[in-house]
């Protein structure tokens, strides 16, 4: 009888991802450590934190799902900051200038996807060379420095709340759900996962892989600049060395969260958890008056020990070898 | 009248790979509510002329028409709309969608749009697989679900789309018995409904069970097409075959030594039971079985690769059970898999450096490399078996595969092996390297190699053995010594049904 009710633990306790454990275990333990962790304001913060890194993670989950990668996001962020930081300084209106930020990484990630689809060259290489290019744009449009935003619309981005919560928390489940309904209810969703398994069988099925490679590129590119637009609104300023490693935190979010890096399947809710875990460390490390260096190897830490537990569930867990 | 009765007709389809003719001016045509069977050795083009007409591969020269139109297939989705449907011999579903979502794909019960209707989508999936008797729940990832379940799940994706056409490749490969009459029953609605049938299959039994009329390819041509209710199963052994064997197969009497290998109640689940087999110094002892017999997968233990659950192996006077590859390389074995361009060689590495890959620790016990004997042993190796290279620091990538193949011998012949296991060496070469492989077996066999060839080509096992084991589902059901083998005898111990070649009337 004990058996069958520890099994049952066991299958529940399967059955949530296992980052989410990770997740609550740091909150417990900041909650408890760290002065201030747990108080409104530092939520607050932590939302505010935490939306660039998830709304970019949303997009490396599509497209380490789809087979690829894409390590140009942290640059796509720099970029879209700065041209709607400069496009404002050319006077225009603030709508326009977010939609020529956001744009330009939309257009970036679809040079990304065709040169991947159509020139069967490596995602790796391709937004390898991406990141170069769109962080030299930023850094060409700013001068290398930053531009000042003076807008009250953009940084009401930021700073604005709606039902009391904080306007990056709305940003963050509006683009949640649309991406969740991509990947769960669309037809294209099921296309990421079939071309991230196989591209050749999906392409027997009569799937167009290389449209679909395109638009997961596309999709990251824009999810990118989004982020982008957010990071600039917090900071007031387009500056070009924003972003600067994200790629690596998202890919990081995305393995932790349950999704291998090989591709053809995938863990939305994985990856938001995993870039909240990373937000919630750097945040908790900082406020226990962490350096940034220790902070950096508090991270790494973490990120293996996820990965290592994720793999150890994956094969059976408590259950022993499947 | 019986040209309303025809569905496809394929004329005059040429196929080219690179080196390779694989479809030489073939016909084909099927009729409406038939079960057309088609049958040749591995090679033979079955899969590729499938292949053309499902839209995968592109042809080169021919036509198709369909229903006495003429088409052009140009991509799966195409066929897909001409009702042409197929069912792979590898699963070809997508592993981390469930059931319900793979059927589907590409023709999903759509609301608005791109948005799936998924409840509509599980219904619909639900209602086909309970029409089929299919016992899989809808919600399952397919991964989750046993290769069998997952030819099921295949078959069931390709009547979802209602085809005109089906094609069915090696469909029972993986399928139990009571899976495999499943779909025979399945098979024969769909006749009745007057869908036409394409069936490749290496169970040569099951043909007399179900097929309407039979063609028979070898080596890119059609040989055939006959009516199966006035055909013998030897005779269509014979068409598949085709060659004189003596003159393919130079083989010369050795001397047998003593015991080599020696596999003792090989077990591991799921693979293989209770294997014992043995080969002598200088003897080529041959391992035949029908594709999924577990021939692959039992040598595979032999070298250590995967662990096996109980039995015991011996090599010369070495008890090697458990042991890794690493020491069996050390002991004199080595290992010539079925897949050389993925296992047996690196293609990114030069001809000389794959020659030497397993010997550098003897050949410079320093640690340090000789530049110089490298160049020295690689080319020995080269001059000695003739490989086609224009120089030793060629890369493997850029050989054809018959040269290939004989780096990878070059490579355990450099480690000094005495003992081989040789996986299908001759798949995917041309006839001419494929006679200098065998002498290459029977020189290695006088100078005292232990040899054992898995080979699914009946003439080449019989051709070149001293010794024929067989297997079937993982169970060695005979050994045949050179004299007394007969394509019938291994034939019937390969289908492990002695009762059906009987009713067949050799």
């Amino acid at each position: 009888m004990r058996q069958s009710s520890n099994l049952k633990f066991l299958r529940w306790f399967e059955a949530v991802p296992s980052i989410t454990w990770i997740l609550l275990g740091l909150i417990i333990i900041f909650s408890i450590i760290a002065p201030n962790f747990g108080t409104i304001d530092n939520a607050f913060n932590l939302i505010r934190q935490g939306a660039v890194l998830i709304i970019v993670a949303m997009g490396m989950m599509m497209t380490i799902t789809s087979g690829g990668i894409d390590l140009a996001v942290g640059s796509f962020i720099g970029m879209a900051g700065v041209l709607t930081a400069f496009s404002l300084s050319q006077g225009l209106s603030w709508p326009v200038a977010i939609l020529i930020g956001i744009a330009t990484c939309s257009l970036s990630g679809l040079i990304s996807g065709l040169i991947v689809a159509k020139g069967r060259i490596f995602p790796f290489v391709v937004t390898f060379g991406m990141l170069f290019m769109a962080r030299s744009v930023s850094l060409g449009f700013s001068h290398g420095g930053s531009i000042h935003i003076e807008n009250a619309n953009i940084s009401f981005i930021n700073e604005g709340s709606l039902l009391g919560l904080p306007m990056p928390f709305w940003i963050t489940v509006v683009l949640l759900l649309i991406v969740l309904f991509l990947t769960k209810r669309s037809v294209f969703g099921r296309y990421i996962f079939a071309i991230g398994a196989d591209p050749v069988i999906a392409s027997w099925m009569g799937i167009k892989v290389d449209l679909v490679k395109v638009t997961v590129y596309v999709l990251s590119g824009t999810l990118a600049g989004i982020a982008g637009v957010v990071l600039a609104s917090r900071i007031n300023t387009g500056n070009g060395l924003v972003g600067q490693g994200t790629e690596f935190f998202a890919i990081a979010s995305v393995v932790i969260g349950g999704t291998p890096i090989t591709g053809g399947r995938g863990s939305l809710a994985g990856a938001i958890l995993g870039a909240l875990v990373i937000t919630v460390l750097q945040n908790g490390l900082t406020l226990l008056g962490f350096s940034s260096e220790l902070t950096s190897a508090v991270v790494g830490v973490t990120l293996m020990l996820g990965v290592i537990f994720a793999q150890w569930v994956y094969r059976g867990g408590l259950r022993g070898n499947k | 009248m019986r040209e309303s009765n025809q569905i496809v007709e394929m004329r005059g389809i040429v196929k080219t790979f690179p080196g390779v003719l694989a479809l030489d001016k073939v016909d084909f045509d099927l009729h409406k509510g038939e079960i057309h069977v088609l049958v040749g050795e591995n090679g033979a083009g079955k899969s590729t002329l499938v292949k053309i007409l499902s839209g995968v591969l592109p042809l080169d020269h021919g036509n198709i028409q369909l229903d006495g139109t003429p088409v052009r297939v140009t991509s799966p989705t195409r066929a897909q709309k001409l009702g042409i449907s197929i069912v792979f011999q590898e699963s070809n579903l997508s592993p981390f969608l469930t059931v319900a979502q793979n059927i589907f794909i590409r023709h999903e019960p759509e609301r608005i749009g791109f948005i799936v209707d998924v409840k509509e989508e599980e219904k619909k999936a639900k209602e086909l697989l309970e029409s089929l008797s299919i016992d899989v729940n809808p919600r399952a990832l397919v991964n989750d679900l046993s290769l069998g379940k997952q030819q099921l799940v295949a078959f069931a994706r390709a009547l979802s789309f209602h085809p005109r056409v089906i094609i069915l490749d090696e469909p029972t490969s993986s399928l139990t018995a009571q899976d495999t009459d499943l779909m025979f029953s399945a098979l024969k609605k769909l006749k009745a409904e007057r869908v036409g049938i394409i069936y490749i299959s290496h169970r040569l039994e099951e043909l007399f069970q179900i097929g309407d009329r039979i063609t028979v390819l070898r080596d890119g041509r059609k040989i055939d097409t006959l009516d199966i209710k006035k055909t013998k199963l030897n005779a269509i052994i014979q068409m598949m075959v085709g060659r004189d064997i003596s003159e393919m197969y130079p083989k010369e009497s050795t001397k047998i030594g003593e015991e080599a290998l020696r596999l003792s109640h090989v077990t591991r689940k799921g693979v293989c039971k209770d294997v014992s087999l043995s080969v002598r110094k200088g003897e080529v002892v041959g391992l035949f079985g029908l594709v999924g017999a577990g021939r692959t997968e039992t040598m595979r233990l032999a070298f250590g690769l995967d662990p096996m659950d109980s039995g015991s192996i011996q090599l010369f006077d070495e008890d090697v059970t458990h042991q890794l590859p690493g020491k069996l390389v050390d002991l004199g074995m080595g290992f010539s898999p079925e897949d050389r361009k993925k296992e047996g060689l690196c293609l990114a590495l030069s001809v000389k450096e794959n020659i030497e890959r397993a010997s550098l620790d003897r050949m410079f016990p320093s640690g340090f490399v000789s530049g110089k004997k490298e160049k020295e042993v690689a080319q020995k190796y080269v001059d000695d078996l003739k490989i086609a290279t224009p120089s030793i620091e060629r890369l493997a990538l850029y050989l054809s595969g018959g040269t290939q193949q004989k780096v990878v011998l070059a490579q355990w012949l450099c480690a000094g092996s005495s003992v081989l296991i040789m996986d299908e060496p001759t798949r995917g070469i041309d006839v001419g390297t494929k006679v200098e492989i065998y002498r290459m077996i029977n020189e290695l066999a006088q100078k005292g190699t232990a040899i054992l060839v898995i080979s699914s080509e009946l003439p080449e096992i019989m051709g070149i053995s001293d010794r024929i084991y067989v297997m079937c589902r993982g169970e060695i059901t005979g050994e045949l010594k050179h004299g007394e083998v007969t394509a019938e005898k291994v034939a019937s111990c390969a289908f492990g049904t002695q009762e059906a070649v009987d009713a067949t009337k050799f």
